[in-house]
């Protein structure tokens, strides 16, 4: 490298220098000036607006500003806004196929900020996780399980997947299954399930409570059992209904019979006796 | 002292060695301090200085066993005809808040707590549930523990309703001379079949004390969010056909 060379560097790196540190300097005010929006717009919206309204807005308006502060940046090196889009369409293209699944995960986390399938708070079924939703971000939703763990999700598949949502209807179902035995009362057993969910403080009074048949099983008559709680009660409501039944079939003098098998013999079945083999000797 | 009767100065007061029974809700203290709070669904013990003014108020019937709604829904026995600027006469239940001086210890149902829903899944209104008597007089009706009466006026066209629900958190209660408690006077707009309730948030009658306690009044329950953006109570109803020629 001769001296020319170097010298022209230097020049080049002094012209740019100067131009590098406006671009920092406006970059950082635009950064300070986001986060202080966004710090002004949590400590006064989260007292009014629920969660799921006030973070999405948060997370637009940040970001907007970050991209405004980094177009800004760009001002010093002589690069405009219609500049921009016109090598954007160029570079858009080189960089849209380099990131192709983080730009993916950006619009899809838009579009779900837009359509709220789910909100932060919502007991959701996501890709197979099921738990609370934690929060959603530009690239990805957190889910906190039932067990506690957080699991990310990329929003590309939160977005193309199939989406349970627990908390958006007013009432929850509650069912399950009970076998009782085939000598047991059965009009006596459907009316102590029945007086056990109307007497449940959660169980609602419309949608009333159901019993019925659903099979004759090879060991126990079987019945369903059904009663709608309020949403945010009904793994209460189940467990709680789950282990008063126990007693009130006991009270009621229902048997829950144990797997049985009869097994009948075609012919008259010989049992040899001790006595009998005894005599034989 | 043991009190089973609602007829009493509001707030309840309950002293060392007095125990309280209000429907199904028990509060003993003793002598030495403890405090035992009971309802049908579980009980909480505390240790309150003898010193301590422990009292009992009356809340609305929404935070028992869940504060899932702010709504009561009032069931009648026998739909009722109701006609316009007509008023009718129900109960609604109440619930109880234990407080020592500011602090609030423990809310109390004092009868069975049931739920509903009113319309369907996705869109209804979820309500605490109530079976009562509707009447035209007040005189009519039956006051039971653990209830406050609730009177109702009819704007709109004529119905046969099957019950009246309404919004009723943060309700302030009124008192007569008897000790007997009463909701805010409500408003019934009959409308295409569409029945709306609104709070008025003005004594049923004259005569009525408002029920003061400047600490149980501060003190406001937070809903859960959502819940704060609860509409009116409205539900549909069946329209009365006439088939008689009106005078």
């Amino acid at each position: 490298m001769d001296i020319s060379s170097v010298s022209s560097f230097l020049d080049t790196l002094e012209a740019n220098a100067g131009r590098a540190l406006k671009a920092a300097i406006i970059f950082a005010v635009g950064l300070f000036i986001a986060v202080l929006v966004r710090n002004i717009m949590r400590r006064s919206l989260s007292p009014r607006l629920p969660p799921h309204v006030y973070k999405p807005l948060e997370t637009v308006v940040y970001y907007s500003l970050l991209i405004l502060a980094g177009m800004g940046a760009l001002s010093p090196f002589g690069i405009s806004l219609t500049s921009l889009v016109i090598a954007g369409g160029f570079a858009g293209i080189v960089v849209g196929l380099a990131t192709q699944s983080t730009l993916s995960n950006l619009v899809s986390g838009i579009m779900l900020l837009v359509e709220q399938p789910l909100r932060i708070g919502d007991p959701v079924s996501v890709s197979g996780y099921s738990g609370v939703v934690a929060g959603i971000n530009v690239f990805s939703t957190q889910i906190r399980t039932w067990d506690g763990p957080i699991v990310r999700i990329p929003n590309n598949e939160v977005f193309n997947t199939i989406i349970t949502n627990y908390s958006r209807m007013k009432a929850r179902r509650v069912e399950f299954k009970i076998g009782i035995h085939y000598d047991s009362d059965l009009q006596k057993a459907i009316q102590a399930i029945k007086k056990l969910m109307e007497d449940h403080p959660l169980c609602l009074v419309n949608p009333g409570p159901e019993v019925f048949v659903e099979d004759y099983g090879d060991n126990a008559i079987l019945l369903k059992m059904r009663c709608w709680a309020p949403t945010q009660a009904w793994f209460a409501t189940k467990v709680d209904l789950q282990t008063k039944l126990k007693t009130a079939l006991d009270e009621a003098g229902i048997k829950i019979p144990y797997p049985q098998l009869d097994v009948h013999f075609v012919e008259k079945l010989r049992v040899a006796l001790e006595e009998d083999r005894d005599k034989s000797k | 002292m043991t009190s089973t009767s609602m007829m009493l100065e509001v707030p309840w007061r309950i002293g060392p060695g007095e125990e309280i029974q209000l429907g199904e809700a028990t509060i003993k203290r003793t002598e030495e301090g403890d405090l035992e709070a009971c309802d049908r669904y579980g009980c909480v013990s505390a240790r309150v200085p003898p010193e301590r003014f422990v009292y009992v108020v009356p809340i609305p019937a929404i935070y028992r066993v869940l504060s899932a709604t702010p709504y009561i829904y009032v069931d009648f026995m026998k739909r009722i005809l109701i006609e316009e600027d007509e008023d009718y006469w129900t109960l609604a239940p109440i619930e109880l808040e234990v407080y020592a001086g500011e602090l609030a210890l423990v809310r109390l149902s004092p009868i069975m707590v049931k739920h509903t829903l009113i319309g369907d899944v996705l869109e209804g209104i979820l309500s605490r549930y109530y079976k009562a008597d509707a009447v035209f007089d007040e005189d009519q009706l039956e006051y039971k523990l653990g209830t406050a009466i609730v009177r109702f006026i009819v704007k709109g066209s004529s119905v046969l309703l099957p019950g009246v629900g309404f919004n009723a958190s943060g309700v302030e209660f009124y008192v007569d001379e008897q000790g007997r408690l009463y909701y805010p006077l409500l408003e019934v707009n009959v409308e295409g079949g569409v029945v709306s309730v609104k709070r008025m948030d003005e004594p049923p009658k004259k005569g009525l004390k408002p029920v003061k306690l400047e600490s149980y009044r501060s003190r406001r329950v937070p809903l859960p969010v959502s819940l704060a953006y609860a509409t009116p109570f409205t539900m549909k109803v069946d329209v009365v056909r006439r088939y008689l020629p009106q005078p």
